[in-house]
């Protein structure tokens, strides 16, 4: 039979776009060469968001002022429960596309042309084909025998050091993590600063938190060699050697475009990534690309919004890439959240102003939003914890085109983090209810 | 002081209409600011301020028409008071924040609002917003659809209070009443029709579907007429001031588009020359252009018949107004079922001077032969 898509990948775009085609009513195959799920489900967002769960509520009691504590973590029961509920989150997922009338083949599926794909020495051919294929740690050149994200997630007990090499979001989420667990953690970044990319003016309250927690950044430096034997030695440009028990390299993420047959369609590429215009849509006919492996930002959410888009074209709706604000979010301490657009038009308000946050012994963080010049709000940041679970009601404002007025003449629940996104909206216009500027 | 006048726009353009201001007298303009939408044959073209500096007088009102060359408006030095800075917004931000850019002109619309805009090929900034602050609803896009907000109503889609009143044609509406009125007076219309089995070229264009190429019908129906023009070579032509004709050489198909604005003919060239991909990527672009009201003055000139596709709207039959100076237009119409399989109408308006109804009937024979049996399209 012919499918109406055959979709190469089981991670959140390829399962999304299998879910909305069915929704649409079309016959999907999806292809998954490892586990439904993929990176993000597997060895990514949802087992790193469970480290960094367990290291809070324990960093939370231990710092809680007369609070004692002693806790004991048995790692292997741990991993046993977390592989246990990620397999319930990627059995539903599996449930979910098959109930919509998808099929599921698990092997490594392999392009053939622009309409058919071999897996298991089977050809399968449909009307369109969908890449989502996803993206693969970055590496460096010489260094073999470390950790990657995978690995360290897996880990059977708390190593007694770490070296991470790499302060994007994911080593310092890491990092922090297993600092907080009793890891001794170094992290080495080849920028002047940690989370680069990141406004320092945000990054500023990570980085003083990780130095209270003890963790070690060193900016600025070059990993040269990593030997292992006995530990690991990792030897920087400028002669010094660390040592650790384990070395985790988060150096980025890089899109996945080999081993799949993709040089058999040979489409344009923008980069590394494989190029699509704003319908997905490849520069070849019927194939299109959705995901990591179709361009930044690397996000499993910008992936679904892909398949979303992906899926009603191959409907034959016509549906293009139109978002106004793309949420991204840092499980740092405190977390980190932005969206939509930064203008110069914003107040600060700072963490230490909101209730609900002193409560909870936190106080180090800024609640911002960005307007234009007629009060309409263009984007947010928000470094407070549980930014993440806030950041969405300025995604909405800027998507619906509301302005800070808006939002600030809205009720918010007392005591909550929320009022920090509330007195930001009315910082923009100077009338912040707990916050008076001393400028 | 300096005088704008209006510049020649090219393609022996010698007037346009003024469709819209985008100033008003007193107003401060820049340099490359678009100042006035003037609409000539069918186009309407933005003009931007050459100056820098205060609009101190408008030579003419919207909807009047004015000739090339003569004075449009005056910019003169900006004034002392258009100087002063707009009175201060209320606002706490800092010193150091400088005014920004951020992207104003984009659409108060929610994300659901946009994607229902998309699929009915809406353009937002044509829609008038009623929800808070000027948001578009997702009521005021499917208004929009049922009824151009346009105040020339060409079908009234339901029932509604109406208002007596004279109507004032403008624009687009004022050229299509010119241009039929002349088509009307001046040619001996006639039509034939003729009915086409469909089943053949739905087969082909689901055939070509499965290849990965989809097609819509027109470029068939642009190819069919191609075909059979080029065996009758009358009707492609046009009609001279002198009473003569002129037969053409050359292929430039008319393809009718409806759009908000009324009646618009884009116009494939050299249609003889392009296979049937390439007039329908060339169709669909032209159509969206058309819809946009962006066609170039290029794009709208010179036809040298015109096909009208009536069914994707409605309707089984129609006799076609001659888009003059041509000599003939093809009207098609909607698919319909019958025991024998599915069927549409082709009509064919002539002008009697020149071609006779036993022609036209021989040139709809060869449409239809083509249309039932589509490969021969492609020898």
């Amino acid at each position: 039979m012919e499918y109406d898509a055959i979709i190469l990948g089981g991670g959140p775009g390829g399962y999304s776009t299998a879910i909305r085609l069915g929704q649409n009513g079309k016959k999907a195959l999806m292809i998954e060469a490892d586990k439904v799920g993929g990176e993000c489900l597997n060895y990514g967002c949802i087992p790193s968001k469970a480290v960094i769960e367990m290291a809070d509520a324990i960093a939370y009691l231990k710092e809680m002022p007369g609070v004692s504590s002693s806790v004991t973590i048995d790692m292997k029961k741990w991993q046993e429960w977390k592989w246990g509920m990620i397999n319930k989150l990627t059995s539903g997922v599996e449930k979910l596309v098959k109930s919509y009338g998808g099929e599921v083949v698990m092997g490594r599926g392999v392009i053939e042309n622009s309409r058919s794909v071999k897996v298991n020495n089977e050809t399968f051919s449909a009307k369109n084909i969908v890449i989502a294929t996803g993206s693969i740690p970055s590496r460096i050149k010489g260094i073999d025998d470390v950790y990657y994200n995978k690995n360290i997630l897996d880990v059977d007990h708390i190593p007694k050091s770490l070296i991470i090499i790499g302060g994007g979001y994911i080593g310092v989420e890491l990092g922090t993590a297993f600092a907080k667990l009793g890891s001794e953690v170094t992290i080495i970044e080849m920028m002047p600063n940690i989370l680069p990319g990141t406004d320092t003016d945000l990054s500023r309250f990570v980085d003083r938190r990780m130095s209270t927690l003890g963790i070690k950044v060193i900016v600025g430096a070059k990993v040269d060699r990593v030997t292992k034997e006995a530990g690991y030695s990792v030897s920087l440009s400028d002669g010094n050697v660390l040592k650790a028990e384990l070395v985790v390299m988060t150096v980025g993420r890089q899109p996945n475009t080999q081993g799949f047959g993709l040089e058999k369609i040979n489409p344009e590429m923008d980069g590394k990534f494989i190029k699509t215009d704003k319908r997905k849509r490849t520069s070849v006919e019927g194939v299109y690309a959705v995901g990591d492996v179709s361009g930044q930002p690397m996000l499993a959410h910008k992936a679904f919004y892909d398949a979303e888009i992906a899926a009603d074209n191959i409907s034959g709706k016509n549906a293009e890439v139109d978002y106004r604000a793309m949420p991204f979010v840092i499980y740092s301490d405190p977390e980190i959240a932005t969206t939509g657009i930064k203008t110069d038009k914003f107040n600060n308000i700072p963490l230490a102003t909101n209730g609900r946050a002193l409560g909870m012994n936190y106080n180090q963080g800024v609640f911002r939003i960005y307007v234009d010049n007629e009060f309409v709000i263009k984007g947010g940041a928000f470094v407070a914890p549980r930014a993440s679970e806030l950041i969405s009601e300025i995604s909405l404002a800027v998507e619906a085109g509301l302005t800070s007025k808006d939002l600030g003449m809205t009720v918010h629940p007392h005591p909550t983090l929320s009022e920090g996104v509330k007195e930001a909206a009315e910082a923009t216009y100077g009338r912040s209810l707990h916050y008076k500027s001393s400028r | 002081m300096p005088t704008f006048k209006l510049p020649d726009i090219g393609e022996g353009v010698q007037e346009g209409e003024v469709v819209k201001w985008n100033v008003k007298q007193g107003d401060m303009v820049h340099k490359d600011d678009i100042i006035v939408e003037v609409m000539t044959d069918k186009v309407t073209v933005q003009i931007p301020s050459p100056f820098e500096g205060q609009v101190t007088k408008l030579y003419c009102k919207e909807g009047e028409i004015t000739k090339v060359g003569s004075p449009l408006l005056d910019i003169g030095e900006p004034s002392v008071s258009a100087s002063i800075e707009p009175a201060p917004r209320e606002t706490t931000a800092s010193e150091q924040i400088k005014e920004e850019l951020t992207e104003k002109s984009s659409v108060l619309a929610p994300p659901g609002v946009r994607k229902l805009a998309r699929e009915k090929g809406i353009d937002l900034s044509r829609v008038k917003g009623t929800g808070t602050g000027g948001r578009v609803t997702v009521k005021d896009v499917e208004s929009f659809t049922a009824e151009p907000k346009e105040k020339i109503e060409t079908a009234p889609v339901r029932s509604v209070a109406v208002e007596r009143r004279v109507m004032e044609l403008k624009g687009l509406r004022r050229l299509i009443s010119e241009k039929m009125t002349k088509s009307k007076r001046n040619i001996p219309h006639y039509a034939v029709a003729e009915e086409i089995k469909m089943q053949e070229i739905m087969d082909f264009k689901e055939k070509l579907k499965n290849q990965g190429i989809n097609l819509s019908y027109t470029p068939f129906f642009v190819k069919a007429a191609v075909a059979a023009l080029k065996e009758y070579p009358y009707l492609n032509a046009r009609s001279l001031e002198d009473g003569n004709f002129e037969l053409l050489d050359y292929y430039n198909i008319g393809i009718a588009v409806d759009t908000v604005e009324g009646l618009t003919v884009a116009v494939v060239k050299q249609a003889d020359k392009k296979s049937l991909t390439e007039l329908s990527v060339e169709i669909e672009e032209l159509a969206k252009r058309a819809r946009e009201g962006k066609l170039k003055l290029d794009e709208v000139k010179d036809s040298t018949f015109t096909v009208t596709n009536v069914g994707s709207i409605g309707g089984i039959f129609s006799t076609p107004i001659i888009n003059y100076p041509e000599v003939a237009i093809m009207g098609v119409h909607r698919i319909m079922d019958s025991p024998l399989g599915k069927y549409m109408y082709v009509t064919l308006s002539a002008d009697h001077r020149l071609i006779d109804g036993a022609m036209a009937a021989r040139f709809i024979t060869r449409v239809k032969r083509y249309l039932e049996a589509p490969a021969t399209l492609l020898v």
